[in-house]
């Protein structure tokens, strides 16, 4: 990952990141192997105020799993269900 | 050349081709009648001589002749010649030697092939007869004369035709003039009409006639296309009006903010205080003639906005960011009707700029005029389409309002008063 870009490569391959996916992928990193809430993900990733009733962050997580983990071994981004998700190799 | 003397030259050209045409037809058959007439005539004449030279046993050439010189009714310049089997003279009412030379050989040959052989020479019709009698055998009988009386006839037709063409003519293009001011002026009273229309009186409109034929179409366009350049008027000027009048209020509560508080002396705190406001109010000014700025443009440059797929949620959140920092008490709740599986569902071909700015201006009305200060956004998919509903518990807007949330700066009537902010309506 190369935070001047903002560009992200896997396996020598560049995957194109909406800027909201970025930072989710930037703040997982920081947090590696760490469970991250939703709540923190609204609050801290996009400054956005926590409503329970929204399904962005799962979306979000959706997509950038596909982007990233898809096509791709080992699978990198996990769920903790009922707590959050966590990045890890394993 | 203006159309009315093009049309009416075009009219008379066409109408003095129909008039002359008709009079040579006129002209052509009475010559051939007159010519038909008078070979009969001639003919005649030959037959009568003939039979009474050659048959009637009573009347020699001698006796002929004083006959023929003192017919009354005898034909003008005319030559008789009677010719006998091997082509010699034998009898003609003109001395001997008078004949013109007339009558060739050739023309007597034909004849007697012929029968009967009618032409005509200069002036003068030739007629040529062969004429059979039992006993005495064949002869040729030739006459020819000058119809002078059906050339003065002639002559006085052509004489009518010519003064007729020429009457026509006059009547004709006269008429053809009447006709084309008669058919133009009804344009002519339009172009007058429409002279008189100028961006001061736009309202005006010109007559639309009987509303039934081109010109009354022309003008019923015309009418509708006033109209759309009226509104289309009236829009700027409101918004030029509005935009002043937006721009006043607050330019006014900043100066009278200022003149108060330069009344007496303040301490440090009230300084920082009224300052922090005035800056306040400076940058909602910026953000007021930066959104003219963008309103104008786009509506004058629609053409050169540029249009990229957008991701739409992440506009609705970029906007969401944005009023969450001026608002930290604004809530809104994004929700996925549908979960998407591709991403390019979520992809519109637009200005993403716009349309932040559209979604900003949907959520914090929302969120102004409701009790709560929250929006619930949802997003769902259609074919080639993606849905987002702004759902607010405020007031609303009453139904027959509706229709004009697009003009710039529009309040609706029961929001009137409930807000001192300033808004730019929805783009």
């Amino acid at each position: 990952m190369n935070l001047d870009t903002k560009n992200v490569y896997r396996a020598g391959h560049l995957i194109p990141l909406t800027p909201k996916e970025f930072g989710l992928l930037v703040f997982l990193i920081k947090n590696e192997g760490r469970v991250v809430s939703k709540y923190d993900i609204m609050e801290q990733v996009w400054d956005l105020n926590f409503d329970s009733g929204t399904n962005v962050v799962e979306v979000y997580i959706n997509f950038l799993r596909k982007k990233i983990d898809r096509n791709y071994e080992p699978k990198l981004i996990h769920t903790k269900p009922g707590m959050g998700y966590y990045l890890a190799a394993n | 050349m203006n159309i009315r003397y093009k049309l009416s030259l075009q009219f008379a050209l066409i109408a003095a081709g129909i008039l002359l045409l008709f009079s040579i037809i006129i002209y052509s058959l009475s010559e051939y009648h007159r010519q038909q007439e008078f070979f009969f005539r001639l003919e005649t004449r030959a037959l009568t001589t003939a039979r009474l030279l050659i048959t009637v046993k009573e009347v020699d050439s001698t006796l002929l002749k004083i006959i023929d010189k003192n017919s009354v009714r005898s034909l003008f310049e005319e030559q008789l010649a009677v010719f006998d089997e091997k082509n010699r003279l034998i009898y003609s009412n003109l001395d001997a030697g008078a004949l013109s030379g007339l009558f060739s050989s050739d023309f007597i040959e034909n004849t007697r092939q012929n029968g009967q052989l009618n032409t005509r020479l200069g002036k003068n019709e030739i007629v040529g007869l062969r004429y059979e009698d039992d006993q005495l055998g064949q002869f040729i009988v030739l006459v020819t004369a000058e119809d002078r009386y059906g050339w003065d006839h002639m002559k006085a037709l052509k004489r009518v035709l010519l003064q007729g063409f020429i009457i026509g003519l006059l009547v004709i293009v006269f008429a053809g003039l009447v006709f084309a001011g008669q058919v133009l002026a009804p344009i002519n009273k339009l172009n007058e009409e429409i002279g008189l229309i100028t961006a001061g009186n736009l309202n005006r409109r010109i007559p639309e006639g009987n509303g039934r034929d081109e010109l009354a179409i022309l003008a019923i366009n015309f009418n509708q296309m006033l109209t759309r350049l009226e509104s289309a008027f009236d829009v700027q000027r409101q918004f030029v009006s509005n935009a002043s009048h937006e721009l006043r209020t607050p330019l006014t509560a900043l100066t009278s903010q200022i003149q108060l508080f330069l009344g007496k002396e303040r301490s440090p705190e009230a300084y920082q205080s009224v300052l922090h406001s005035l800056y306040e109010d400076t940058q909602k000014l910026i953000a007021l003639s930066n959104g003219l700025l963008v309103l104008a443009q786009t509506s004058l440059e629609k053409q050169r906005l540029l249009f990229r797929p957008v991701r739409v949620d992440e506009a609705v959140l970029n906007a969401q960011n944005d009023l969450v920092k001026a608002h930290p008490n604004y809530l809104f709740s994004i929700e996925y009707v549908q979960l998407p599986e591709e991403e390019s569902l979520l992809h519109v071909n637009g200005n993403e700029t716009l349309l932040r700015t559209a979604f900003t201006n949907l959520m914090e009305n929302g969120c102004k005029f409701s009790s709560s200060h929250s929006v619930k956004i949802h997003i769902s998919f259609a074919p080639e389409a993606v849905n987002i509903a702004f759902v607010d518990d405020g007031i609303g807007i009453p139904v027959a309002e509706q229709e004009h949330v697009f003009r710039p700066f529009y309040r609706a009537s029961n929001a009137q008063n409930q807000t001192r902010e300033m808004g730019l309506g929805w783009p």
